[in-house]
């Protein structure tokens, strides 16, 4: 049973969904008109994973994130213009224009940054795992990465190490259906890629991806073990990206195209430009 | 939340409003900050080297 959230809190969730979702209409149209330059990975439609995730989370605690990050960040509490002056390759951004979209770090907030390399942020969070863990802290990190990953070798490794250090690590697999253009389901043969966890002794548990409190509830339990020391956990969020792979992608599936919880019953509240091409691909 | 009357429509709008607006002040001062020199580009890029092998090879230093 997920735990309903006072409507205080509720706000703030649904405050911080709205900033990713903004942000990353504002990216888009920037982007489009050549005032951001470099490639450009959005994750509209997938904002209930960052925002529920880094809900479990306290001040110390790490991230890891994506080359699609940018909802990360915001979760874990970067400031919107030094991110947005990030992308636009600014000296005022984060790392002073020179990361950009897919190398946006923020290392006072514990976002250990994000990653070009698919598969890139694996590696680090067991090395920040086993540096809180040698220095008897109680900070665990979460590993953010897509199922485009899971076949890569640094995954292997990574949730090899995790498992057989006890790592205080939290490895959350933003399942948005597709590798590029691959479906998952023709890339694994497993039902679920939380059953892959299994295979290195790590608990595995699937979630609704789009429910941003059955996203925080799993999340929060497999905090609470990693601070308990009893290892790494692995936590795969369904969800769906609305965009292209690359602002090209394939056209969103009915079925799976649900919203996150941004969008009302009522028409003319709607958030902004696109949502009436949301509404009118997913009713 | 709109279902279990936690939250009302309104609160919703003021909410969607306050996001929208951290992203238009997020625009603008991204938009306004300066371009980085061309020092600050060239900083860091490569680690300093114990050998400076390219010192060497222009017969820099010996």
């Amino acid at each position: 049973m997920v735990e309903t959230p006072t409507a205080a809190e509720g706000l703030a969730i649904l405050r911080t969904m709205w900033r990713i979702r903004l942000f990353e209409e504002a990216v888009e149209d920037l982007y489009g008109r050549g005032m951001m330059h470099g490639t450009m990975h959005l994750s509209i439609g997938e904002e209930a994973v960052p925002t529920g995730a880094c809900l479990a989370l306290k001040d110390g605690d790490q991230i890891t994130s994506t080359h699609r990050g940018h909802g990360h960040c915001i979760a874990k509490g970067a400031d919107l213009g030094r991110s947005m002056a990030e992308l636009l390759a600014k000296d005022n951004g984060y790392c002073r224009g020179r990361g950009g979209s897919m190398h946006i770090a923020d290392v006072a907030t514990g976002n250990l940054g994000a990653n070009g390399i698919v598969g890139g942020g694996l590696p680090i969070a067991a090395g920040a795992g086993l540096s809180n863990k040698l220095r008897g802290v109680d900070n665990v990190c979460l590993c953010f990465h897509g199922d485009g990953s899971v076949g890569e070798g640094a995954w292997h490794e990574a949730l090899t190490l995790a498992s057989m250090w006890d790592l205080p690590v939290v490895f959350v697999c933003e399942n948005n259906q597709y590798g590029m253009s691959m479906p998952s389901k023709k890339a694994f043969k497993v039902e679920n890629i939380s059953d892959k966890a299994a295979g290195f002794g790590i608990p595995g548990e699937t979630v609704d991806g789009n429910d941003v409190l059955a996203v925080r509830e799993a999340v929060q339990r497999a905090v609470d073990r990693a601070r308990r020391g009893e290892g790494p956990s692995f936590i795969e969020a369904l969800t769906y990206r609305w965009r292209g792979a690359l602002e090209v992608g394939q056209e969103p599936l009915p079925h799976q195209g649900r919203d996150p919880g941004l969008a009302r019953p009522r028409p003319h509240r709607a958030m902004g430009r696109r949502d009436a091409r949301h509404r009118a691909c997913h009713p | 939340m709109l279902d279990i009357e936690l939250v009302t429509h309104e609160q919703l709008d003021a909410e969607q409003a306050a996001a929208r607006q951290d992203i238009r002040e997020a625009v603008v001062f991204g938009t306004k900050g300066e371009d980085p020199t061309v020092e600050a580009m060239m900083a860091g890029i490569y680690a300093p080297s114990p050998v400076d092998a390219f010192d060497i090879a222009k017969g820099i230093v010996a």
